[in-house]
């Protein structure tokens, strides 16, 4: 394993790397290699190592799908952010002259960028409006019922028995109740608006968390270093938390990144019902379903806004992965970083 | 590696009446599927003594690591009673078992790969069991661990590793460290060697060892190496099927087994046609048989093994004096082929009797 005496000579560049196999013994009685000197991490690990949060993203970063997926998702929270300053017209004013006007590269004649709707307002001005709510909805729902399911998962799961069969039964409940139907009794008991979209969204996604999760919670409560923490005195909630949530993260990780655009499409199905954000109020959502009856003659006022979305789940489903890989501990820097290993 | 790996020998003085661990006749019952009772454990006694090695062995599904996780309190105790360090723990709770049992008593594992938690850092992993129990200022902790990665022969600096940048015996020896945190009195090592490679097994033993001889704690030792629990072990019990059925002096008990079961695990060290294999494979514990439990595979039961359950018995050995105890109705017939003349003398088998046959 220790061979670097006879390494080849185009190995040589890599001498650098430590070898990593030493199975070296401190007191003595076992024969080891000769000329090693084991168990001495050396210089190449720091003393203080970074924070648990730092080491992901830099490890996320590190990964080139996670940097693409954080400068897209950066650029549209900064369009979002900044639409009023960068939006060349107001989003909701109506331009009769230019109703389904083309795109300006398209011969359009009132020079809108990306052109006009059928009520004649500025698609680009629109999609950075619409931005804002739908990144608003897709970050705060999806973070939200991941919580929400991973909570309520690490509970199922720990008391399989119990809690657990009584919340499963609780999902397999709400998988059968429409959710649109949900959505038009909370709209009548609490009235229109996005408040009631939000909470709504938010609460219904935690089956899918606790549905997977459940299953490998329930494994790891019997694995060793569960054991292992009990018998030194480790309480349940500490143990759930230090323990179980770690090791459960990764799915969640990725189904958070995965629902933040299926959400952002839902709040559109429920604006379309009249049950979300109301004209003259607008999201990504709603302008698909606006465009969608003339499509015929303005195709631009829903291509852009869908590329948006488009864009925000790219965005999100590069984060995840990125993130899943970063929460794995052994899932190394390796290739760059060759100390690390 | 050609050279074997050299084992010391020298195991620590142990005055018998200082007790850390009691165990009198603890039950261990679980439900099984459809209603169904299993006594994993039934009726253990046992007592281990400050600086003292206990051997618990057995093949699988006798109950040894059952046995080391309710001496934990990993369970609660069906019937029985289990005294630590004076105290009576079979049923305690929450903080009171975390003041008393938790914080003097730890676990080794067998498989270290599966025992530390590969998301936390070996600093972490260590620095746990202080954190619980609120031991020490956070640079007090710092330090504990350091100091312990250096008597487990590690740099300081492994403390910002994870557990997958380490070998196995590194790891194993992360988890002996782990389980020396808190200065406990006693550590159950369920196979703590069993994954490790030759090489490594001895590195394991010698620090086990080491520790003992130092902190004169106590171990209660779960394996199925029989070389090994005879070298470390001050006393040996031997498990069948839930129960106890030879306790002794660890020399003793290989040497002059007196019940069968055992004399048939002491036969394996020796060539193939000396060797006592029992018959048959081991009874579920569900469902286990009248009378002795063994005598369905032993090669000298007789009726009366079928009919009566022989109690655990204490004498005083015939060669040392020591005082050691075994379950059999007729204890030493079956003996170790040490010399190819001396042959096993098996007596007839056993004859089927009507009442039995017909259940």
């Amino acid at each position: 394993m220790n061979n670097d005496h006879n390494q080849p000579p185009a190995e040589a560049g890599k001498a650098h790397m430590p070898s990593v196999v030493t199975e070296g013994d401190p007191w003595g009685s076992v024969p080891t290699v000769a000329g090693i000197e084991p168990q001495n991490a050396g210089e190449a690990i720091p003393r203080k190592a970074p924070g648990r949060l730092r080491e992901i993203l830099r490890k996320a970063w590190g990964n080139p799908s996670g940097r693409v997926g954080f400068v897209l998702l950066g650029l549209l929270v900064l369009a979002a952010v900044f639409a009023p300053l960068i939006a060349p017209h107001d989003p909701v004013v109506q331009t009769l002259a230019a109703t389904n006007e083309a795109p300006v590269w398209l011969g359009g004649e009132s020079g809108y960028l990306l052109g006009a709707d059928s009520l004649g307002r500025d698609v680009l001005s629109r999609v950075l409006h619409g931005l804002r709510l739908s990144l608003l909805v897709g970050i705060v729902a999806a973070t939200v019922s991941a919580l929400l399911g991973l909570t309520l998962g690490i509970l199922a799961g720990w008391y399989e028995d119990t809690l657990g069969k009584v919340l499963m039964r609780l999902a397999d409940i709400q998988f059968a109740v429409p959710f649109v139907a949900v959505g038009i009794a909370l709209t009548a008991a609490l009235g229109p608006g996005l408040g009631p979209v939000l909470v709504i969204l938010s609460v219904w996604g935690w089956t899918t968390y606790a549905r997977t999760i459940a299953n490998s919670v329930a494994q790891v409560k019997r694995a060793d270093f569960v054991t292992a923490a009990r018998t030194l005195g480790a309480g349940t909630g500490r143990i759930m938390v230090k323990h179980v949530a770690p090791s459960v993260l990764a799915p969640v990780v990725v189904l958070w990144s995965t629902s933040a655009g299926v959400l952002i499409l839902a709040e559109s199905g429920l604006s379309l019902l009249g049950l979300g954000v109301q004209a003259p109020g607008f999201s990504l959502g709603s302008m698909l379903s606006d465009g969608q009856v003339a499509l015929r003659l303005s195709w631009w006022a829903v291509l852009f806004p869908g590329t948006a979305l488009l864009l925000i789940v790219l965005a999100f489903n590069m984060i995840g992965d990125a993130l899943r890989d970063a929460f794995n501990p052994s899932s190394s820097l390796a290739p760059k970083n060759p100390e690390l290993v | 590696m050609s050279t074997p790996p050299i084992i010391r020998t020298g195991k620590t003085a142990v005055d018998p009446t200082d007790v850390v661990l009691e165990l009198d006749e603890v039950v261990q019952t679980f439900h099984g599927k459809g209603g169904l009772k299993v006594h994993a454990v039934n009726g253990v006694s046992l007592k281990i003594a400050r600086g003292e090695t206990l051997g618990l062995v057995g093949e699988s599904g006798s109950g040894k690591t059952t046995v080391g996780r309710a001496a934990l309190r990993l369970y609660t105790p069906t019937s029985g009673r289990i005294t630590f360090e004076g105290a009576d723990v079979s049923r305690v709770k929450g903080r009171k078992l975390r003041r008393i049992l938790r914080r003097r008593s730890s676990m080794v594992f067998q498989n270290p790969s599966t025992s530390l938690n590969g998301y936390m850092r070996l600093g972490e992993i260590l620095r746990e069991p202080l954190d619980v129990h609120r031991v020490g200022t956070p640079a007090e902790r710092k330090r504990k661990v350091e100091e312990i990665l250096d008597v487990i022969g590690l740099d300081a600096a492994y403390a910002q590793r994870y557990p997958h940048e380490l070998s196995g015996g590194q790891r194993q020896r992360v988890g002996i460290a782990r389980a020396l945190m808190l200065d406990p009195s006693l550590i159950v090592a369920d196979e703590p060697t069993a994954s490790l490679d030759v090489s490594v097994q001895a590195q394991i033993v010698n620090l086990l060892e080491d520790i003992q001889a130092e902190r004169g704690l106590a171990y209660l030792f779960i394996t199925h190496d029989l070389a090994l629990v005879r070298r470390i072990s001050h006393r040996i019990a031997v498990m069948y099927l839930g129960r106890i059925v030879e306790l002794g002096a660890a020399e003793d008990v290989f040497a002059r087994p007196q019940h069968p079961y055992t004399a048939s695990l002491a036969s394996m060290e020796l060539t193939p046609e000396h060797q006592i294999i029992p018959e048959g494979e081991l009874p579920s514990p569900a469902n286990p048989p009248p009378g002795c439990s063994f005598h369905q595979r032993c090669p000298i039961a007789r009726p009366q093994c079928a009919r009566e359950r022989p109690e655990l018995t204490e004498v005083a050995d015939v060669v040392s004096g020591q005082p050691r105890s075994f379950a059999c109705h007729f204890p030493g017939e079956l003996t170790l082929a040490l010399a190819d003349e001396r042959v096993v003398t098996v007596p007839p088998p056993l004859p089927v009797v009507p009442a039995l046959a017909a259940r």
